[in-house]
């Protein structure tokens, strides 16, 4: 049984205190949605869950391993704002090194991911040349190769369409039916049954 | 793929798709020595007297005008996020990305140091030393200014302050090469000088990658 843990966390930037004292289990197959205004450190709460930042106060373990620990980063995919992937390279030289940076299962290739987020036919053109929501996609077909227990999605609905938000949405259901954690941040209602995490 | 050998084939590749940054260094390394003989005297005495100083600070300012090429794009683009949460050594990266930044810069400037030796009149002996130091020294300019590019990594036109905290650490670098050069040209011994160059690269070998990694970690935060 799995379970990750938020115990006493407080976040602050600057003179703005975003969150204090906030307590939270997330057990085997949730699905969390991390709502709150613009502002209130969504991104934030996900940047120390992803373990890229120290929170103020608290801590955050998986399966008691703590944040900043190997065991820890293992277990955690996250995919934040930025498009994580060099416009230079081609769509799959980009995501094979995301691959190799993260675990994921060997037996899928990536061009299978690829071809079932409709980017079968783009393997080989430079990013440079894609879509927003074509970008997207690319590090979003990691949902398909990867192996980790956790996901951090940050809006991962961002210029996606409606097709693509069932595709992403369907994957998170498909991630907790086999018992992973998934958190993610939207704006948008959601048709999964998640549990809420209010900021 | 092993994510140490695709991290080098990517580093590769990017600059080759973005030709710019590789040859930039390389023609301002050429054109900055190819002005001394214009600008000071003609004369092969004057000239090979001076010529170690001169390839040796060309070499020092090019690496150093290509430093921000290290992460600036992988942190715009959200990779060097990537690679901090990572379970893979982000140290271990970072020294492959300061080998592929010296495959890329430093290499080309050992293999060209020959050319623009014979341009300013060095006889072959001293081109020899000169390669030499080149070789051992230019690994240590892009280890040492890896350093100075992970620190800088979230501050926009940072040039200025990179020149500003990595040349003082290039300064001994810089003083062992060419007085090795000279040493030779007078027909002493040079033993000294280079192993205090090789133990400048050990050191910056074991360091920098950690120092980088640290760095980041902190500009990420």
């Amino acid at each position: 049984m799995c379970f990750l843990k938020i115990k006493n966390l407080s976040c602050q930037k600057g003179f703005n205190l975003l969150f204090k004292n906030i307590e939270f289990i997330a057990r085997e197959a949730d699905i969390v949605q991390v709502k709150g205004l613009n502002g209130k450190g969504k991104t934030s709460l996900l940047r120390i869950l992803s373990g890229l930042s120290e929170p103020d106060s608290g801590h955050v373990s998986f399966n008691n391993s703590l944040s900043d620990s190997d065991e820890y980063q293992k277990d955690i995919l996250y995919l934040g704002h930025a498009p994580s992937i060099s416009p230079d390279l081609t769509v799959i030289e980009n995501l094979e090194y995301l691959r190799s940076l993260n675990k994921t299962d060997f037996n899928l290739q990536s061009l299978d991911a690829l071809k079932k987020l409709g980017l079968g036919n783009f393997q080989n053109e430079i990013c440079l040349n894609l879509s927003a929501g074509q970008k997207r996609r690319v590090i979003l077909s990691m949902l398909f190769l990867s192996d980790s227990k956790v996901w951090l999605l940050d809006e991962p609905y961002t210029a996606l369409d409606s097709k693509g938000i069932k595709l992403i949405e369907s994957l998170i259901k498909k991630h907790s039916d086999n018992g992973g954690i998934c958190f993610f941040t939207s704006h948008q209602a959601s048709s999964l049954n998640a549990k809420e995490l209010v900021l | 793929m092993n994510i140490y050998l695709s991290t080098l084939v990517r580093e590769l590749k990017i600059s080759i798709r973005n030709p710019s940054g590789l040859i930039n260094p390389i023609l301002f390394f050429i054109v900055t020595i190819s002005l001394f003989p214009l600008s000071i005297s003609p004369e092969a005495k004057i000239l090979s007297e001076i010529a170690p100083g001169i390839i040796w600070v060309a070499a020092m300012l090019s690496v150093l005008l290509s430093l921000n090429t290290i992460f600036h794009y992988d942190f715009d683009n959200g990779i060097l996020e990537q690679l901090s949460i990572s379970y893979r050594s982000t140290a271990l990266v970072i020294l492959i990305k300061s080998f592929s930044h010296w495959i890329l810069t430093g290499l080309p400037i050992v293999l060209l140091s020959p050319v623009m030796g014979l341009f300013l009149f060095l006889d072959q002996n001293s081109i020899q030393v000169l390669m030499l130091t080149l070789l051992i020294g230019t690994p240590s300019l892009s280890l040492i200014g890896t350093i100075g590019a992970s620190l800088i990594v979230g501050i926009r036109s940072a040039g200025m302050l990179l020149a500003l905290l990595i040349l003082p650490l290039y300064i001994p670098i810089l003083i062992f090469a060419s007085s090795a050069i000279s040493q030779s040209q007078a027909g002493f011994e040079i033993t000294g000088q280079i192993l205090w160059l090789i133990v400048i690269l050990l050191f910056s070998l074991m360091l920098s990658p950690f120092i980088s990694a640290a760095a980041l970690k902190i500009n990420l935060d």
